[in-house]
């Protein structure tokens, strides 16, 4: 980015003769129009655009994920855009008015920029509410926002020592998105709308309905029909504090935190400025003050929309010459629109006349699947069937919370719209017909009235697969069969390379089931299958392995060879094998012909270092440990001069131990009452906890009782990668329990479970899955969770990775785990109880064995032989290995998870 | 009775130094161990299609001690399927027919050939 620095009266980064387009705004229109033009080209042209925020535009779509993830990256598009010589974009630059008689923006540092065209870009703001104590709350508009309700609700919790009532006023989309990312921050989420039910922009009555009974179901209290008055403050060691909110009938509502989320108002400063001097002007030559002139008896410079926006034609271009306006500031036939799509096709629109083209722009398409988690909605075309004539299909069962509507013709022929709320699959397909004839009854999309399955039909050429983007079904064939669109490529015929190379799913993400199909049907068609084989001996991934070889009760390496395998394996099947086993039998790693399965450390029940001695970890649960036992430790690492070290899992890791010593030690660790770690395992690995309520004075459950209930629950469950689990006594989260695959996190009413975090090369934060809930609900879902993630994670993927690749995400995840849609509960919960019952300590098991204990002689011909190349050199009063400190293994930052092999 | 399982050296027969090592059941299918031959330390493999194989148990990587501790398998090649080992410590394929890295020209493995005879198993190791 090549921020302009020069503050001369006027800036002028274009060189003469050169065609000078300016955008003012740096949101996604602006974005897209600037991609636009490099993309069709720059040739004499120099593209500025003046942005008010520090950052490089970003996708406000997904904002929300800032809220709950702060480092999120949301930049748009391609950074490169930004370096290409013929752009500039200029950030902290907010452009206060503009000089149509020579063609200059101001900036409010005094800065004029010339143009030839200019793009308006400058999007909305988000409303405010006219009450006391408006200062107090906070919007969602921009990253500054988010971020700050996120610190907010962490300071906020921290110092009330409680989990914390975020109020949001608004129950739209955007509301319901603010109030479900505070609630994945730890806070109660409660909703306020004016309106008889939530989303009335997009939803029908009958969906509305549906729609709150989900919302509650998630745990956001909705109060509906009834306006605030007053947001109400308190003084509390001398800061003033928001306390409630009061209502119109006179209810307060308890509030710690309140987000204004009631709409968006256009930012048509500069448009209103240059009316209100041109009005001035008039009233001036009318000899009247300004505040009498009849709007009527003056001429504006832009005309604006009643409710504000900067009014545009079908080619996006404003009343003033050389200046258009494009996203969510322009009115278009007396309406501005909240959603990217349409931004993105009016600067595609601007774009195309600026290179001489005649595109227009045909009108809004508001289809709108929003992405609030756990509830699935969508609504688009003609939801309210306001043509004449239209028919409305309807399936409602409010006890469920499910609606779906779909809007036809009045011959029940061709598709208008719909409505779907608690079930949204039909929207996928349904959408790209819009406007066209259906391929069957419309009743046959109401798959959740059980009717008949809607035909699967090839999408044609011309329907729109994804609206954000404008990418039609006809434009991905053509880059799936290679059109060379992207750098004369080859055919692209992976999901990544088609959503970079086409864009469609790039944005809000909801046509991605739908693109994956048709990528998946393109190649069938062509004749290509879709390798998901885990190496060259199989031709399964491993989840469907775990299925084959549990389907056919298969239970030795041999037989799952014999029946799917070739070959003599290798060390990525044969783990996964193991694995597979251990998940399905629970037998001990080193014996019927397992033992050779086994990866480096399974191999050893012990982790292999770098000089390819071993380190031990007994396992300590919950981090809790006796005077007594700390002692053993310390006399069995002096015995063995070993190096100490304690790990960031609550436990003490010995290192330097030699193969042949490994039995020894153990022996002297498994009579003092300890048991393996299974630090070296795909496995659990521990639990962390805070001290919680028994001792910590904040604490509001026992944290460490239910980490080591869990930890000696699950230890020994083998799985696709390692895992690891926190439980935390309160919502200050001192055991950083959302770090971890399973995170529980104490609340006054039971625990609120979290999945899918981890730390490492590639760190996600958990997301909540569900909330208050007593000890054995929490352990029946945490069953259910892992045996879930057993069997259908790949190798190698955590927990986080997973979700993320599973259709539907966690939405999914909590069907099936809270929900139990897939009708797999109790299976999944017997395949755990077998589990339990038959978990043995992999050491003591071992040393009873002289048969096991021969896997660890040094050497086949002289056992007692040690390692002479070993060498260790005191450092810090402890031994370490000598010589330079040799690089590990790269492990590029960001790379997928799956890629990483790591102990 | 001698049974030449494996002699895939280039280096001239008589130059090699015969270690008696163990015998040939002492070897779990699959389950490679360390061997001590006079200070030098040799990996042995026993395959479950019953061919055996040596090499050496220092990692061409990293310098440790660990071949031995491998994951044995199978890979195939240009010239067919061959016999294979993983390092434990960092994970890359070494053929065991001629110590080749798969996938990586720079690092090759020092490889024994192996001879039953009778009842013990012998490692040649270059004089
Ligand atoms: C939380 C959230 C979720 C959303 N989810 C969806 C969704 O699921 N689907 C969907 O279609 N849409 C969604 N939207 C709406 C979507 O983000 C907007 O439609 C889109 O951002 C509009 O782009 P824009 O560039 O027109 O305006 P904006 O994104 O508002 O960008 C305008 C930019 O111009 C800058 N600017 C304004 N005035 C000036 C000035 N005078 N000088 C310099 N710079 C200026 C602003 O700072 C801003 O950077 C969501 C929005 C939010 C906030
Ligand atoms: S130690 Fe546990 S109970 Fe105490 S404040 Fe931290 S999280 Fe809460």
């Amino acid at each position: 980015m090549s921020a302009a620095t020069d503050s001369t009266a006027t800036s002028s980064p274009a060189p003469a003769g050169v065609r000078r387009i300016v955008v003012v705004g740096g949101g996604p229109a602006a974005h897209r129009f600037t991609e636009a033009m490099a993309a069709r080209g720059l040739e004499g042209m120099h593209v500025t655009v003046l942005t008010e925020e520090t950052h490089v535009p970003y996708d406000r779509v997904a904002l929300s994920k800032a809220l709950t993830q702060m480092d999120v990256d949301l930049t748009l598009g391609d950074p490169a855009l930004w370096q290409d010589p013929a752009v500039e974009l200029v950030t902290g630059a907010r452009a206060v008015d503009l000089d149509l008689s020579v063609r200059e923006v101001l900036t409010a540092d005094g800065r004029r920029f010339g143009y030839d065209e200019l793009v308006l870009a400058t999007g909305s703001n988000a409303a405010t509410l006219p009450i006391p104590g408006n200062e107090h709350t906070h919007v969602y508009r921009y990253l500054e926002d988010v971020w700050g309700i996120n610190s907010e609700v962490a300071r906020l919790t921290e110092k009330l020592g409680r989990t914390i009532n975020a109020v949001t006023i608004g129950g739209g989309l955007l509301g319901l998105e603010a109030a479900a990312g505070v609630q994945a921050l730890g806070a109660r989420p409660v909703v306020i709308d004016g309106g008889k039910w939530l989303m009335g922009t997009q939803l029908d009555e009958g969906a509305g309905q549906a729609m709150g009974r989900l919302i509650a179901g998630k745990g956001l209290e909705v109060h509906g029909g009834v306006f605030p008055s007053a947001v109400l403050t308190g003084q509390v060691e001398g800061e003033t504090v928001v306390t409630g909110v009061e209502m119109a009938d006179g209810r307060v509502i308890p509030a710690d935190l309140v987000i204004v989320s009631i709409g968006v108002r256009p930012r048509d400063e500069l448009a209103r400025t240059l009316n209100g001097r041109a009005k001035a002007a008039a009233a001036e030559a009318a000899g009247v003050p300004v505040e009498e002139l009849d709007d009527a008896d003056y001429t504006p410079v832009f005309r604006m929309g009643v409710r504000g926006g900067i009014v545009i034609d079908e080619s996006c271009a404003t009343d003033v010459e050389h200046v258009w306006a494009v996203g969510e500031v322009a009115n278009f036939a007396g309406m501005c629109v909240g959603l990217v799509a349409p931004a993105n096709t009016m600067a595609e629109i601007v774009a195309d006349r600026l290179h001489g083209g005649d595109a227009t722009f045909a009108g809004f398409d508001t289809a709108t699947k929003l992405k609030l988690s756990g509830v699935d909605v969508a609504s688009f075309g003609d939801a309210f069937a306001k043509t004449e004539g239209a028919l409305e299909v309807v399936y409602a069962d409010p006890a469920r919370g499910v609606y779906q509507k779909v809007v036809v013709t009045d011959d029940a022929k061709t598709l208008l719209g719909g409505i779907f709320v608690g079930d949204a699959a039909p929207y996928t397909s349904l959408r790209p017909l819009l406007g066209r004839e259906l391929p069957a009854e419309p009743g046959a999309y109401l798959s959740a009235a059980g009717g008949g399955e809607a035909p699967e039909t090839e999408l044609p050429d011309d329907a729109v697969l994804c609206s954000c983007n404008n990418v039609t079904a006809g434009r991905i064939r053509d880059a799936v069969g290679g059109c060379g669109t992207c750098d004369g490529q080859n055919p692209v015929q992976e999901l990544a390379g088609l959503k970079t190379c086409t864009r469609a799913g790039t944005q809000c993400g909801s046509c991605v089931p739908m693109l994956k199909k048709l990528l998946e049907q393109e190649l069938t068609k062509s004749g290509i299958e879709v390798s998901k084989a885990m190496c060259e001996h199989f031709d399964f991934s491993r989840a469907e392995l775990f299925e084959a070889v549990r389907l056919a009760g298969l239970a030795s390496y041999e037989a799952v060879m014999e029946r799917f395998g070739r070959g003599l394996g290798c060390d990525i099947c044969k783990p996964a094998i193991a694995s597979i086993l251990a998940s399905q039998h629970s037998a001990y790693p080193l014996d019927a012909g397992l033992g050779t399965l086994q990866d480096t450390n399974d191999r050893a029940l012990a982790n292999m270092q770098k000089d390819g001695t071993y380190s031990v970890v007994p396992r300590i649960p919950g981090g809790e440990i006796t005077p007594e036992k700390l002692g053993v430790i310390a006399r069995v690492a002096q015995k063995y001069g070993l190096y100490t070290k304690i790990t960031g899992a609550l436990r003490i890791d010995m290192f330097g131990a030699r193969l042949e010593q490994l039995p020894d030690i153990w022996k002297e660790l498994v009579e003092a009452g300890f048991e393996s770690g299974q630090a070296y395992g795909k496995a659990l690995r521990n639990v962390k906890s805070c001290v919680g309520s028994t001792w910590c004075r904040y604490g509001v459950q026992d944290s460490v009782a239910m980490a080591i209930q869990m930890e000696l629950r699950y230890r020994g469950l083998r799985a696709p990668h390692k895992f690891k689990m926190g439980v935390s006594g309160c919502a200050r989260e001192c055991a950083e329990a959302r770090g971890k695959d399973v995170g529980v996190i104490a609340t006054a009413d039971g625990w609120n479970l979290y999945v899918g975090g981890n730390g490492g090369a590639n760190p996600a934060h958990a997301k909540l899955l569900a909330q208050d809930l007593d000890d054995t609900t929490l352990i029946k879902y945490v069953d259910r969770y892992l045996m879930y993630y057993i069997r259908t994670a790949d190798r190698l993927q955590r927990t986080a990775h997973w979700m993320d690749d599973l259709d539907g995400g966690i939405d999914h995840v909590r069907s099936v785990v809270v929900e139990d849609s897939l009708g797999l509960g109790e299976e999944l919960e017997a395949a755990m109880a077998r589990h339990v019952e038959n978990y043995q300590d992999e050491w003591a098991a071992t040393l009873n064995d002289p048969e096991r204990l021969r896997r660890f002689r040094s050497f086949v011909n002289a056992p007692d032989q040690k390692d002479e190349s070993l060498a260790y050199i005191e450092e810090r009063g402890m031994r370490r290995p000598a010589g330079p400190v040799p690089l590990g293994a790269a492990i590029p930052v960001g790379a997928p998870a799956t890629a990483l092999v790591e102990e | 009775m001698t049974i030449l399982v494996a002699e895939r050296s280039e280096t001239d027969a008589s130059e090699l130094r015969w270690h008696d090592v163990c015998r040939p059941e002492d070897l779990e299918p699959g389950w490679g161990e360390a061997a001590w031959l006079d200070g030098l330390q040799v990996a042995l493999y026993r395959f479950p299609d019953g061919s055996f194989y040596a090499a050496e148990q220092r990692c061409p990587a990293t310098g440790a001690h660990v071949m031995a501790r491998g994951i044995m398998g199978s890979r195939t090649t240009a010239e067919g399927a061959v016999h294979t080992v993983a390092s434990p410590l960092h994970k890359q394929v070494f053929r065991l027919d001629d110590g080749r890295c798969l996938g990586d020209d720079s690092l090759s493995l020092r490889v024994f050939p192996v001879q039953v005879r009778g009842e013990r198993l012998w490692v040649g190791v270059p004089r």
